[in-house]
């Protein structure tokens, strides 16, 4: 996998959706952050994987 | 559960006040758990990090970009942390972060006592916040000539799992105080 560690989330959740180990596909979500001058949003985006792909510790 | 983020906006949340540590931390080095199968460990992470991740004996070491992410065996842990890597059955298992550091003072004095403040410092973090049930150690390793330090930190925070460390690791550099209790004890070794 190229993706996971790096800067692109869309194509690590690619990534894990080819391994089967997904959690769904990747998720884009804005909040607002409250700064001095205004309130811009924060854009991101997710990919995560199944919690029975990764065992406990 | 294996998280991860891509930030569009990088200069809203990366902001300038909150990447200042009282404590000097500059960033994770390292993300440390303690897993009785490591071979479950290895098998799960290969699936998705290929050869980031290498085994020996006593570990699982992931590399993780410019930090690492190790899983030790109990015995491992116990030998890195002293009686800290101690499980028992009313806890979780324990798990440790290491952070990366510099001093700023270039002379040996200067480097001795910006030293002495770190531990200081560090010392007041862990008597000042005496309500939370977690154990934690903190190791400080200073390389005083080097203007470069580690400050590791063994804990007991609940649930070992990747996701829970990378949360924890980040709720703990936001708010250095948060979650450690008066128990702590801290170990000091100078390199």
């Amino acid at each position: 996998m190229q993706h996971v560690l790096g800067l692109d989330a869309r194509s690590a959740a690619a990534e894990f959706e080819a391994a089967g180990v997904a959690q769904g596909g990747a998720l884009d979500f804005v909040r607002p952050v409250d700064l001095p001058g205004g309130t811009p949003d924060a854009r991101f985006t997710v990919a995560r994987t199944r919690a029975d792909a990764t065992p406990p510790a | 559960m294996l998280f991860m983020c891509q930030h569009h906006t990088p200069d809203v949340v990366w902001r300038e006040d909150y990447l200042h540590q009282p404590n000097d931390a500059l960033g994770i080095a390292e993300v440390i758990g303690i897993a009785d199968d490591l071979g479950r460990i290895e098998d799960a992470y290969r699936v998705m990090l290929g050869d980031r991740v290498r085994r020996t004996d006593d570990r699982v070491a992931i590399t993780a970009g410019n930090a690492l992410i190790t899983f030790l065996s109990p015995t491992a842990f116990a030998e890195r942390f002293g009686v800290l890597g101690g499980r028992s059955a009313t806890r979780d298992p324990p798990c440790g972060l290491t952070f990366s550091g510099a001093y700023v003072r270039r002379d040996r004095a200067g480097a001795a006592a910006e030293r002495c403040a770190v531990g200081a410092r560090l010392r007041a973090k862990l008597a000042g916040s005496a309500r939370r049930g977690l154990r934690h150690a903190v190791r400080v390793r200073a390389l005083a000539n080097r203007k470069a330090a580690q400050l590791a930190w063994a804990s007991s925070l609940p649930n070992a799992a990747s996701s829970s460390l990378c949360t924890r690791t980040r709720s703990i550099l936001a708010a250095p105080e948060s979650g450690i209790s008066s128990t702590s004890r801290m170990r000091r070794g100078w390199a």
